[in-house]
């Protein structure tokens, strides 16, 4: 199926979040997703089922004003 | 002279609070934030692409400092964004507190007041402590102060400007009509004057960013804007003289000499 991960289109197998940010190569304990601007905890990654064409936000840390 | 305060229940000696933005370098950050004695540095969430490390580099040189963290909602645009990027930056960065932005005009980046309340009032309600960027509407701050909102900063000109305080007749009334409000001005501060000059209107604090970050010597500028702080605060808590549209001698008049004498002959 194909996702949106921060705005680029990815065709990914898996339908698990987890699995999904494992798969793009993301190191999980350093960034937080949002799935269709919703929040979802980490706690709730590993039962979160993706669906073709969501979009996923993944963030990390970065310098602010 | 202890002037210590609280902020959410958290003690804090300084009254500067720093972003950690367009530094030269992230050693110099590191630097201008130890030397500052700054207790708070504002932080922020970016998109990371796969494989890369972000922005972790930062953080971790951020985390080091054990100064409190206040992530921000920069570049949201909505209500709705500014509670999503509040919750994802609670998890991350692990604390209550969220400066909340929502940008309501692009050109001059002006807060967007209905937003604001509106997320405020969400925000609260998912127990976060809120620091509110505003502008300096009198009604606004209110609302914020009524609905809970403990730390409300309204700006002293628009983002980056460095134009200083440009109505501090509105600061002045949002300090008498909000007593129990924690008020900080961000943004605009160009100068540790425009610092000081915050404080003196008994002001909190203010956060700073842009001035240290593009001075020429970070470092010293942010001692500057320390040093501007204190004596912001010193001068509010001494009481200032009243002004006056005469002059009055400083030195006594009784005993001068000459001084009649001088008149006398400009009479004759």
């Amino acid at each position: 199926m194909r996702i949106l991960v921060n705005g680029d289109k990815v065709d990914v197998a898996s339908h698990q979040l987890s699995n999904i940010l494992e798969k793009l190569g993301y190191q999980c304990n350093k960034v937080v997703v949002a799935v269709n601007q919703e929040f979802v905890e980490k706690e709730a990654w590993s039962d979160f089922r993706i669906q073709d064409g969501d979009s996923l936000d993944v963030l990390s840390p970065i310098e602010g004003g | 002279m202890s002037d210590s305060w609280e902020v959410y229940g958290v003690r804090l000696d300084s009254r500067l609070f720093l972003g950690t933005a367009r530094y030269p370098s992230p050693a110099i950050m590191e630097k201008a934030i130890q030397e500052s004695g700054a207790e708070v540095v504002t932080t922020s969430l970016r998109r990371q692409s796969p494989g890369t490390k972000g922005g972790q580099s930062i953080w971790d040189r951020i985390s080091k400092l054990g100064c409190h963290v206040l992530p921000n909602t920069a570049g949201c645009h909505s209500a709705h964004e500014a509670v999503t990027l509040a919750q994802m930056s609670r998890e991350i960065f692990e604390t209550n507190w969220i400066k909340l932005e929502v940008t309501g005009d692009e050109y001059n980046l002006q807060p967007n007041p209905y937003e604001i309340l509106t997320a405020t009032e969400q925000l609260l309600a998912l127990e976060f402590e809120v620091f509110a960027y505003c502008t300096d509407d009198l009604v606004v701050c209110q609302r914020l102060y009524n609905l809970g909102c403990e730390v409300i900063m309204p700006w002293g000109s628009p983002i980056g400007t460095g134009k200083g305080l440009i109505n501090t007749y509105a600061l002045e009334t949002l300090r008498d009509r909000l007593p129990g409000a924690k008020l900080l001005v961000d943004a605009g501060i160009g100068l540790p004057s425009h610092a000081a000059t915050a404080l003196e209107l008994g002001f909190d604090g203010v956060l700073v960013n842009t001035a240290v970050a593009t001075a020429d010597d970070p470092v010293a500028m942010a001692m500057a804007m320390s040093h501007a702080v204190e004596a912001g605060r010193l001068a509010y808590l001494a009481g200032p003289m009243a002004p006056s549209d005469t002059a009055h001698a400083s030195t006594p008049i009784v005993g001068t000499p000459f001084w009649q004498s001088k008149f006398q002959n400009q009479a004759s």
